[in-house]
């Protein structure tokens, strides 16, 4: 058990952190600005008690129908305001932050210490790398479980309700209606768009690790690449696609509005474009760590820049 | 068990290291290989243990060649320039983490080989808190502990006190004669005088028969 701890604190850390602002927002904030009707009749109450205004339309209609009872919002409408209001909004761009933070951990640690020379004396490099890489691919699952965790809570405040006729009537919701309709398998689509997109940012760690053998500096490389593949896909999307060859394919290139399924309608596309980016930057990964010597020699230097 | 080594070459860059390197090692000895420090012995054994792939050659133990497959030589215990293993774990630990990977022996073959490098009272401190002598001594104990048939050391006996010295090399003559074949590496010959069954040189990329001192 404090094996697992010590290994996996930084883990276990962000899912506490995520759990607990999630919920926090949910049956806080959310529960008593968009549920809770309390705070509307105190301050009917508190108004309607002067001589002045008794006698407004309000205040008759308030006497007459009653105070107003609690807010019924449907679990979709719930988890979109998790997504854009809560304080984990910010997780569309750090995501690929915390996921290098964690996945480049063990890996970064066996490298650094020039223990693989020791390793490949007893498995074959094939086996070694396979077993090294996968080790990091392990942590794709950190935050769809996480998501999946706060969406029983969704499900919880809106009490099964799927009936999204709100959510679709409310404005710039960024779960259209052909998504929403899905009802409760909503969850399995953004789970599964999470997955792809995670994947994304370990690869883009992977490779950061082989530029420079450094945990804390390959985290800041991955980054940049992140950056650097968002702001491509606005240069594509925007100047490229759309202003030469007139095709609006801008919002399937955002890779930081990742909770945003606003003006997607083709979610295979979607997938599709992320699923041939993860083709390309597992290659990249073949080419750089396909070469045994190369990497031995690299793992035998601290700060060595790819060679 | 018959090492063969036919034409091998490295390079590095436009610098040649090891130039048409020929010979034949054979079991139940102890080869020792002098070299001035750069002299490319560690890159021999990074070769011969499949870490470092030659330019042009063969490396055939017993006429099978590993090299090409990006594979390693089975049976084969090495100890090479910088031993390192995870600062966090104990001696203990890091070596059975090492055997772990091919299950070939238990926890009390490790305690064995402990005990032959002179590292048992030291085994459950932790590796960040090892001495140089002592890293040393666990980078051997994991080269011996699987009962490889080829052992490969490089500077084997760096910083490691006299006591220790000798019972490590009465564990290589034991093994010696269980036809073990041992190649050591070094730039001192004393580390090795009496040791060796076979002395050889590396100079100018090349192997030969050692001469005895140019000084």
């Amino acid at each position: 058990m404090k094996k697992f701890l010590k290994n996996n604190y930084l883990v276990i850390i962000i899912f506490i952190i995520c759990i607990f602002l999630g919920y926090f927002y949910l049956f806080g904030e959310f529960k008593s600005t968009y549920l809770n009707s309390d705070d509307i009749n105190n301050a009917f109450e508190m108004m309607c008690q002067s001589d002045e205004m008794k006698t407004s339309k309000e205040c008759q209609d308030y006497f007459i129908n009653g105070p107003y009872e609690d807010a019924e919002r449907d679990v979709l409408f719930i988890f979109y305001y998790l997504l854009d209001s809560s304080p984990l909004r910010i997780l569309s761009f750090t995501m690929s932050f915390l996921i290098s933070l964690v996945s480049l951990k063990k890996i970064s640690t066996i490298f650094n210490n020039g223990q693989t020379k020791l390793y490949l004396t007893r498995e074959k490099y094939s086996v070694f790398i396979k077993k090294t890489l996968l080790n990091s691919l392990k942590y794709i699952f950190l935050f769809p479980i996480i998501f999946i965790i706060l969406y029983l809570g969704c499900l919880w405040l809106g009490k099964g309700n799927f009936d999204v006729s709100y959510l679709i009537d409310s404005s710039a919701s960024m779960i259209p209606y052909q998504y929403a309709s899905l009802g409760p398998w909503f969850i399995v689509l953004f789970t599964y768009s999470l997955i792809i997109n995670v994947i994304i940012y370990i690869l883009l760690g992977l490779i950061s690790l082989r530029i420079v053998n450094n945990y804390y500096v390959s985290i800041i490389i991955s980054y940049i690449l992140f950056l650097v593949m968002a702001i491509s896909g606005e240069i594509f999307g925007e100047l490229i696609f759309y202003e030469c060859f007139n095709i609006d394919i801008h919002n399937y290139l955002n890779f930081i509005g990742i909770f945003e399924f606003s003006d997607i309608p083709n979610y295979y596309l979607y997938t599709g474009i992320r699923i041939l980016i993860i083709f390309i930057l597992t290659g990249i990964i073949y080419l750089l760590y396909r070469n045994k010597e190369k990497l031995i020699n690299y793992t035998e230097k601290k700060w060595e820049i790819l060679k | 068990m018959i090492l063969k080594i036919n034409g091998l070459v490295k390079n590095f860059k436009n610098e040649s290291v090891l130039n048409d390197i020929n010979y034949e090692f054979v079991s139940g000895n102890i080869y020792g290989i002098l070299g001035r420090n750069g002299s490319g012995k560690s890159v021999l054994l990074k070769i011969i243990s499949g870490l470092y792939k030659q330019d042009q050659g063969k490396v055939l133990f017993d006429e099978i060649n590993y090299n090409d497959s990006n594979d390693f030589p089975k049976d084969v215990g090495i100890s090479i320039e910088d031993p390192s293993f995870l600062n966090d774990l104990t001696g203990f630990d890091n070596l059975e983490l090492l055997a772990s990977i091919q299950n070939k022996i238990g926890k009390d073959d490790i305690n064995k080989i402990l005990d032959i490098v002179n590292l048992t009272e030291e085994k459950d401190k932790k590796y960040k808190k090892y001495s140089l002598g002592m890293k040393q001594k666990l980078s051997l104990a994991q080269a011996f502990m699987e009962n490889p048939k080829v052992i490969l050391l490089d500077e084997p006996f760096n910083g490691i006190d006299r006591i220790s010295v000798d019972k490590i090399k009465n564990y290589l003559i034991n093994l010696k004669k269980k036809d073990v074949l041992i190649i050591i590496t070094t730039h001192i010959k004393d580390d090795i005088a009496g040791l060796c069954d076979v002395l050889l040189e590396l100079e100018d990329g090349k192997i030969k028969n050692y001469e005895g001192s140019k000084e």
